[in-house]
């Protein structure tokens, strides 16, 4: 629930967000070679073992594999959703394992950490993308500001 | 153009020592609304602050919002990656993209103009693999720092 303060503005209850936080999850579902053909399109990266199919068998890999910044796109979705109450203001990752086609991606979040600053409450999260199997292809952290004063 | 690593084994891949003294120029960007609209959608963003912009003012931004990890894009013009890669006689094949961070100081939205500066800032073997460690500043007209882009990436034997 949030409250509205004397200035109008709404507070946010941090208990309340960090429950949302670390129990939203989010899937990417099966990617498609159309699906990394738009996020190539996208961010401008056409490395060859995502757009090409002869290109990446020549490097070894079974096919198209997707960009690891879309994993890192999607971690990223678990905080933008949050916005503009939560402000993103550092995320990393470190990209463990390729995600190939037809592989699904589960993104969660769990808020490892949470402090006071002049500008509000602090919150360190963990971000992880999963596939199937359970095997990590992305993780990493996220810091979070919330502005304003906590009830 | 590049050089063996002091006592590196004899499979290990040259990365260039003079990397570390690597100063690309300066560039610059102009924060698009349909980039910006076509890379939320690419992600599968659903928060309208991304896409539109009376939500985004409503919200208290500018314009349009560019999501965190939007950086991606100038970052991946071609004399930053490719041009910098062929320039150190690396095999664009053998190079994956190991790490990234993004901090975010303030709010990029549509409109907004930046200019970018790359450089390497390390550069290591361990074992078989070669590192290269870059950051990109991207600065506003006034100089303030408004996001850093850091990257690892990985160069294979």
């Amino acid at each position: 629930m949030t409250a509205a303060t004397s200035s109008g503005t709404n507070v946010v209850d941090i208990d309340e967000l960090v429950r949302d936080i670390n129990s939203h999850e989010l899937s990417s579902g099966p990617i498609t070679r159309t699906m990394i053909a738009i996020y190539a399109g996208a961010s401008g990266d056409y490395n060859g073992i995502h757009v090409d199919s002869d290109f990446a068998r020549a490097a070894g890999l079974p096919d198209v594999i997707a960009h690891g910044m879309y994993s890192m796109g999607l971690l990223s979705r678990l905080c933008t959703r949050l916005a503009p109450r939560a402000e993103l203001i550092e995320i990393a990752v470190r990209f463990q394992a390729m995600v190939e086609l037809g592989a699904a991606l589960t993104c969660r979040s769990q808020v490892t950490g949470r402090s006071s600053s002049p500008d509000g409450t602090l919150l360190e999260l963990a971000l992880s993308a999963r596939k199937a199997d359970g095997s990590e292809a992305t993780a990493g952290t996220a810091r979070l500001r919330i502005r304003g004063a906590v009830p | 153009m590049s050089a063996s690593i002091p006592g590196a084994a004899p499979d290990v891949p040259d990365v260039d020592p003079r990397l570390e003294k690597l100063d690309l120029p300066p560039f610059d960007v102009e924060i698009e609304k349909g980039a910006l609209q076509k890379f939320a959608k690419a992600l599968g963003e659903t928060n309208p602050i991304y896409f539109d912009e009376a939500a985004a003012r409503a919200a208290g931004f500018r314009s349009i919002v560019a999501m965190p990890t939007f950086h991606v894009v100038p970052g991946t013009r071609d004399e930053l990656t490719w041009g910098m890669v062929r320039q150190l006689g690396l095999d664009p094949a053998k190079i994956l993209h190991g790490s990234q961070r993004y901090v975010a100081h303030a709010a990029v939205c549509a409109g907004d103009r930046l200019r970018g500066r790359k450089r390497v800032t390390r550069q290591y073997q361990k074992k078989a693999l070669g590192f290269i460690e870059t950051v990109i500043d991207y600065r506003d007209a006034d100089g303030r720092l408004i996001v850093e882009d850091f990257c690892t990436f990985v160069v294979r034997p």
